[in-house]
């Protein structure tokens, strides 16, 4: 045995599919001629092929045509991207901003938040979902330091006051008036003891 | 004795020979020192650019000779050669190229030639076989196999053996060996990382041990044994960024 080329080629996970689909052609092809037992490989094959198809068909690159495949490498061909990272972005899908700085090294000194939108805008996000999905992180944090004004009065100040500021820049809503006022007539209170 | 340098090699490989004392040579004894090749030596920064850089899946071309039996000759020759490749390569680890797949391709084969004594027929192939090998910085999805105080064990259905060491894991995970998983303290809440929870991490570097048995002479001097644990290839990974972990984390 002579290895003559350890890197032929890359492939993307649709192609590999797309190869053990049309096995899986063949074979049932053979089957149906030569009947099931001749249509069987060896052991280790249908091993790999059954584990392999089953990783590959839950992964994101199941649903892809090779239309889709062409069009997206020319579209990502625009960017400053390698190979290998065009090659992941294909392979996995990117939905949010967070599994675009995973897949790109260094990607604030390449690529400005523009491209990365239009990246995400290829794979059907949004910008719109973007933002949301931002909002939605600091609607968490805002609620935490919502829960912290329950300690102790030295705090209170300090853990509303944050919310305040919260509220005016992303313009959520409160439904609990009740906690606002009463954050309000404190507000009175501690005005007058000084 | 024949010395295998690889590109990134930092400790050379040496076969055994036997010393031959002869009188006036000097004597050449050499041992099996390390069978465990490292690569990926390339720094942490910035993109991995390096020759290195390969794709999850890989096409790499090889040339090799397969034996046709008798009773395929009325087979057409390319389905015997297939079935005969994916026989030999599926599912199998070629140290220093990855785990092999399936056959691709068949680029060319020369005609068959009839051995004395076997009624074979040996066809010299070139072909090209689909290979996996992760590549550093790739980050992949898997399962969750595993668990302990040294790490996690991570499977990906057809390759079992990726292991992410408990250095590698976000700042502020534990291990409890009482609930059976790794926890990740955070200000307020607690985020866990089970077995059979689905995990995104981040392929750090690999480790091919080389798993030949053993020659005679080697196991006469006493070289050292191989544990049989040791898988052929092994993939270790990192999970310490942001989007990495458990999947459910950051949906």
């Amino acid at each position: 045995m002579k290895i003559l080329k350890v890197r032929e080629a890359f492939l993307t996970d649709y192609e590999v599919l797309a190869h053990f689909r049309e096995i899986e052609e063949r074979q049932k092809e053979t089957a149906r001629v030569l009947g099931s037992a001749a249509a069987l490989g060896s052991a280790n094959f249908r091993t790999i092929q059954y584990e392999l198809l089953d990783y590959l068909k839950s992964s994101p690159a199941a649903n892809y045509t090779a239309e889709e495949i062409v069009q997206l490498s020319q579209d990502l061909a625009h960017f400053d991207l390698t190979k290998a990272e065009t090659l992941q972005i294909i392979n996995s899908r990117p939905k949010a901003a967070v599994d675009l700085y995973n897949i790109v090294e260094e990607m604030e000194n390449r690529m400005s938040e523009e491209d990365m939108h239009a990246i995400l805008g290829l794979f059907g996000v949004t910008a719109e979902e973007n933002a949301e999905m931002e909002n939605g992180e600091g609607y968490e944090e805002g609620g935490e330091g919502y829960e912290h004004q329950d300690g102790q009065e030295g705090g209170y100040q300090e853990g509303r006051s944050q919310e305040e500021e919260y509220q005016e820049e992303h313009q959520v809503r409160y439904q609990d008036n009740e906690e606002e006022a009463k954050a309000e007539h404190d507000d009175d209170d501690d005005a007058m003891e000084e | 004795m024949k010395i295998h340098k690889t590109k990134h090699q930092q400790k050379t490989v040496y076969e055994t020979r036997e010393a031959r004392k002869t009188k006036g040579t000097i004597i050449a004894a050499y041992r099996f020192i390390n069978h465990q090749v490292r690569l990926f030596k390339s720094p942490r920064n910035g993109p991995d650019r390096s020759k290195n850089t390969v794709a999850m899946f890989m096409l790499s071309t090889l040339s090799d000779v397969i034996p046709i039996q008798p009773k395929h000759f009325n087979r057409p020759t390319h389905v015997t050669l297939e079935d005969a490749i994916n026989a030999k390569y599926a599912n199998r680890v070629l140290q220093s190229i990855g785990l092999c797949i399936a056959l691709h391709s068949i680029l060319s084969s020369a005609d068959g030639t009839i051995k004395y004594g076997d009624g074979n027929s040996y066809v010299q192939v070139e072909f090209n076989l689909i290979v996996w090998r992760p590549f550093r910085g790739e980050v992949l999805v898997g399962r969750i196999k595993g668990v302990g105080a040294e790490g996690i064990k991570v499977s990906l259905g057809f390759f079992e053996d990726i292991f992410i060491p408990a250095s590698e894991l976000f700042e502020g995970t534990e291990f409890d060996a009482t609930q059976g998983g790794w926890i990740w303290h955070q200000e307020d809440i607690d985020l866990f990382l089970d077995v059979d929870d689905t995990i995104r991490f981040r392929v750090e570097d690999e480790v091919f041990t080389d798993k030949r048995p053993m020659t005679g002479r080697a196991a006469e001097e006493g070289a050292e044994l191989l544990e049989d644990g040791i898988p052929p290839y092994q993939v270790i990974g990192s999970c310490s960024r942001e989007g990495l972990g458990n999947v459910k984390w950051w949906e």
